[in-house]
């Protein structure tokens, strides 16, 4: 009883919290993005793309402030980065996307689709990075 | 009720992800992050098998906002393939920029092909 609830407040168990907490959290507002994109009757394509990219630069601004502070919280990172930023971004969908655009033959968009959106997420975490470690 | 379950179903895949991520890392002494790449190949090879089982066939609803729009978009990031791509190219000239490039161009291509293999299993179970 004793060691279990020493492991539920320990380090570990905390940022595990943290991280399926903020993975919760990123994960409706994936969906909340999809659902007004799907409500304006715009491609879903773009969806995605947001997410991805408004989380690139997040990530990428929280990171670099992490860094640049010695007394931040240690739940910080496991919940905002890797929880609420990495489910609120997503590979899989975007690989899938890719592949059905292939599948069906739209060539063009393909292409273009993940050029474009590995392009913006790069641009978009590297000024998140300078914004962040900006003082 | 399907927020609900996303949100389930989406810390859920955050937690595996960062327990898949963290122990490939740990076991595979590597800079290149690989335990990102394990983890985003894994869930491009299952969304492609979700859609495979999908595509044709009467999925629920339910089902879809369960395991790919929670677990597979929790489990999965873009977010951090993007920071540690940035990140590898400032970790210094010629190197860090081909180690940057590789770190974009190998799991979309991998990524693509993950979820086409996926898919084809999936139509054919």
């Amino acid at each position: 009883m004793t060691d279990r609830l020493s492991l539920s407040t320990s380090i570990t168990g905390r940022r595990r919290f943290a991280v399926a907490a903020g993975g919760a959290l990123g994960a409706v507002g994936r969906a909340l993005v999809t659902d007004i994109v799907e409500r304006t009757e715009s491609d879903v394509l773009w969806a995605t793309f947001i997410v991805n990219i408004v989380g690139s630069f997040i990530l990428g601004y929280v990171v670099a402030r992490h860094a640049g502070r010695s007394r931040s919280s240690p739940f910080l990172i496991p919940f905002v980065g890797v929880g609420v930023l990495g489910a609120f971004t997503t590979f899989s969908l975007f690989s899938a996307e890719v592949f059905e655009l292939a599948r069906t033959g739209d060539w063009i968009l393909a292409v273009a689709y993940p050029l474009v959106s590995i392009g913006a997420g790069f641009v978009a975490a590297l000024l998140g990075i300078r914004f962040g470690g900006s003082k | 009720m399907t927020w609900v379950v996303v949100g389930a179903f989406g810390a859920l895949g955050a937690l595996a992800r960062y327990g898949v991520s963290g122990l490939v890392q740990h076991l595979w002494r590597t800079t290149f992050p690989v335990g990102t790449l394990v983890v985003n190949l894994t869930g491009a090879f299952a969304a492609g098998l979700l859609l495979g089982l999908a595509t044709g066939r009467d999925v629920p609803d339910l089902l879809v906002a369960a395991a790919g729009v929670g677990f597979l978009g929790g489990y999965s990031t873009f977010s951090t393939w993007m920071v540690e791509s940035v990140l590898a190219a400032e970790s210094g000239g010629r190197v860090g920029l081909r180690r940057a490039a590789e770190n974009l161009v190998i799991p979309l291509i991998v990524g693509v092909a993950a979820v086409g293999v996926g898919f084809t299993i999936g139509q054919w179970l």
